[in-house]
Formats: C-alpha cells, sequence, structure tokens
C-alpha cells in the first residue's frame, strides 16, 4: 500500500516583517495578529529558484531519515511559480539536481492552495499504477516572485516555503478517500496578470467559506464518519480570519484546527505538509482531515488514517 | 415580512464582529468603522440570511445600517 511515509520542508532564513508595514497600510497591530495573523514570511533570496528550494527539502528529509536515492522512481513538484517560464518543468531540472537515474517519472503539477491535496491522490494513484514504489512529492510556490510588496490585500500573507514528502510501501499514513471541486467561473477571484498577483477578497472570503465547510461535511458523511472521529483538521492557512470562520462554520474545536501561520504565512501548497510534518510521529493522531482551496477556484479534501 | 435595525446588529454579534453599537445606530459608514474582513463576513451572513445577492457595486449604496435594512426590505 502506498502512502505518506516521511515530511521534510525547507523554510528560507530571509524574512519580511509585517509589523513595519503597519503604518503604511493603516492597519493596527491588532488586525494584523487576530485578523491576517502573520507577523512575518519567509523569503527566498532572489537567486533562489524553485527547484532549489526543493533540493533544500529534499536534503531535509535525507537528514531527518535514510532515503534510498537509488530507490527513488517518481518525483512530482506542485507549483505555479516555476523556474524561469516553467520550460523546462521543475521536477526534470530537480532531477537532474539531485543526481537522479534515468528510470524515473517525473512531472509538475499545476495547482495553487489546493495543491497539496490533489497531488496526494495523483502520486500515489500513479505509482500504484505503474508498480512503482518510492516517491518524492514536493511543494514550492514562492509567491515572492508576484507579490506587489505595495499591495494591502496580498503582501501581509504569502510565505515561500517548500516540502518534499516520501511516498512509500512502508507508510505512516493512507489517503482514505477524498473529494475535489471546481469553479472555474469565478477564476478571476484570484490571479496573476501582469506578472503580479491580484486578489478580490471579498470573493475568495465568500468562496472559502461557503464551498470547505460543506466539502469536509459531506466528505465525513460518505464515509460513515463524524466530525467528533477526526482527530486534526489540517485545513489551509489562508487567514487567521478563514481559519477562524472554518472553524466556526463546522463548529470544529480550535485544538483541532492547528495554525502555523504567524511566522510563516500562506505557504500556498505547502501550508498543509508543513503542518502535517508534526504529526508524523505522534501515534495518538489516527484520522486526520486535510483540506485545501484557493486559486482556481478549486478546492480538495481527503481523510488520512494512521496505518 | 420586513426586517428592522435590531436584525442586522444580532446578526453582526452572531458573526463574532467587534462594534459600537451605538456608532452603527447612528448610520454610521460600516465600510469605514470595519475592516474588510468583518464588512465581507457581514455582508456574506446578509446574503445568506435573507437569500440575496450583493453585488460589489452596491455596497457604496448600502454602507450604513438604514440602506442595509431598505435594501433587504426592498428584496423580500
Amino acid at each position: 500500500m502506498i502512502g505518506l511515509q516521511a515530511i521534510s520542508c525547507y523554510i528560507p532564513e530571509g524574512w519580511d516583517d509585517n509589523r513595519e508595514k503597519l503604518e503604511v497600510f493603516g492597519i493596527d497591530h491588532d488586525f494584523l495578529i487576530n485578523k491576517i495573523g502573520v507577523i512575518k514570511k519567509p523569503r527566498k533570496s532572489a537567486t533562489e529558484e524553485t527547484s532549489d528550494m526543493c533540493v533544500k527539502a529534499y536534503k531535509a528529509l535525507a537528514k531527518k531519515i535514510p532515503v534510498e536515492q537509488e530507490a527513488i522512481d517518481c518525483i512530482v513538484v506542485c507549483s505555479q511559480n516555476p523556474d524561469g517560464h516553467g520550460l523546462p518543468h521543475v521536477s526534470a531540472i530537480v532531477h537532474g539536481k539531485l543526481g537522479l537515474k534515468d528510470r524515473v517519472a517525473a512531472f509538475d503539477i499545476s495547482l495553487g492552495c489546493s495543491g497539496y491535496v490533489y497531488a496526494l491522490s495523483v502520486i500515489t494513484s500513479f505509482m500504484k499504477e505503474n508498480s512503482l514504489r518510492m516517491g518524492l512529492l514536493f511543494t514550492a510556490d514562492p509567491y515572492s516572485k508576484i507579490i506587489n510588496n505595495d499591495d494591502k490585500n496580498t503582501s501581509l500573507l504569502f510565505g515561500d516555503a517548500a516540502t518534499a514528502t516520501l511516498l512509500s510501501e512502508d507508510p505512516v499514513y493512507c489517503i482514505e478517500r477524498s473529494s475535489f471541486c471546481t469553479r472555474g467561473k469565478d477564476y478571476r477571484s484570484l490571479i496573476c496578470e501582469n506578472g503580479t498577483l491580484q486578489m478580490n477578497g471579498r470573493a475568495i472570503f465568500n468562496f472559502s467559506a461557503t464551498c470547505v465547510p460543506p466539502q469536509v461535511k459531506d466528505l465525513l458523511n460518505a464515509s460513515g464518519y463524524t466530525l467528533e472521529d477526526i482527530d486534526i483538521f489540517i485545513m489551509h492557512q489562508g487567514s487567521k480570519y478563514i481559519l477562524d470562520t472554518l472553524s466556526k462554520r463546522l463548529k470544529l474545536d480550535p485544538q483541532k484546527v492547528p495554525s502555523n501561520l504567524l511566522n510563516t504565512g500562506n505557504t500556498v501548497s505547502s501550508s498543509i505538509p508543513l503542518i502535517l510534518q508534526n504529526y508524523m510521529n505522534d501515534t495518538q493522531t489516527r484520522k486526520i482531515v486535510i483540506s485545501g482551496f484557493g486559486v482556481g477556484l478549486s478546492w480538495a479534501t481527503s481523510i488520512l488514517n494512521r496505518i | 415580512m420586513s426586517i428592522g435595525s435590531d436584525e442586522i446588529i444580532k446578526l453582526m454579534k452572531k458573526c463574532g464582529i467587534e462594534f459600537s453599537e451605538r456608532r452603527v445606530l447612528k448610520n454610521a459608514d460600516l465600510t469605514e468603522m470595519l475592516d474588510s474582513l468583518d464588512m465581507a463576513n457581514l455582508l456574506l451572513a446578509l446574503e445568506e440570511n435573507y437569500n440575496i445577492l450583493i453585488p460589489d457595486e452596491k455596497i457604496k449604496d448600502i454602507a450604513n445600517i438604514s440602506a442595509m435594512v431598505d435594501f433587504i426590505n426592498s428584496k423580500s
């Protein structure tokens, strides 16, 4: 059975401190902490590429557990901010930088904040179908490449980070069931135009508040579970306001909804694995819901079971 | 059935929005009084509660509680 064996991350050393922007944006400390929920965001260096971030996440993985590099036969990179103009695909560049053998499947997945949930399902299915035994799923979507630092709507939110998830036949967690949705008619609500990210805050808030809770509830119902059966709900870290709204609408105990926004911000497809890695060795956490939502508009939820 | 200001006040409290009731009842401009997140939350609550649509371009016309009440009553 293919599933998640280990997760590691790379957080760049550079930072962008939101407290320095309070006056410029006309906001107070209370709004920053209690609504946005982000004090500082990691920022990659100007010369660091998306593939470099993936390689550093892999190196962190190799420090965490012994990885038999020769046995890797599949790598997937989830990103919408690739190296250069996205040609070639980042996964091929990572493959080259890691010096992997030729007999490795490598492809990218172009998704944003729902990306990790989608990509987990894609890579596990792909590996099963093709009898592959060891895969790496990378998330690396450095929005600093497309953020306008003068835009209050977006510049306080997004942080740069990368993660590496090892998929193998010796899993800690496996996907039990998933649900995927898309609302393409509203694609303009979160879009990169002329190289700059634009976000309609009200539209994204409405989408998150009205689409995510029913998907989570429907998936649990379809699987015969109640909210109480789930140990932890790892929601995409959109903002503190969004997380609070989702917790309230799903009537979740806030203790069951972990957050790492304060010092990492919204790291797009990396936000879920950044939190999930903390539960890999927690044997008390048996059943986890992961839910990602954002650009597309796209939203996806999975139930993970500890093996 | 028409609604009054008290329904809007109750809805704002239910949304967890912190606000000065006195200022709201004095018809303060809610787009200035509330931050953008609380305003989005309130607008969504109005839409869901009264089964109406509030387009972005309409917000400035219903930015105080009296106008909001009138707008909702005109839709029901």
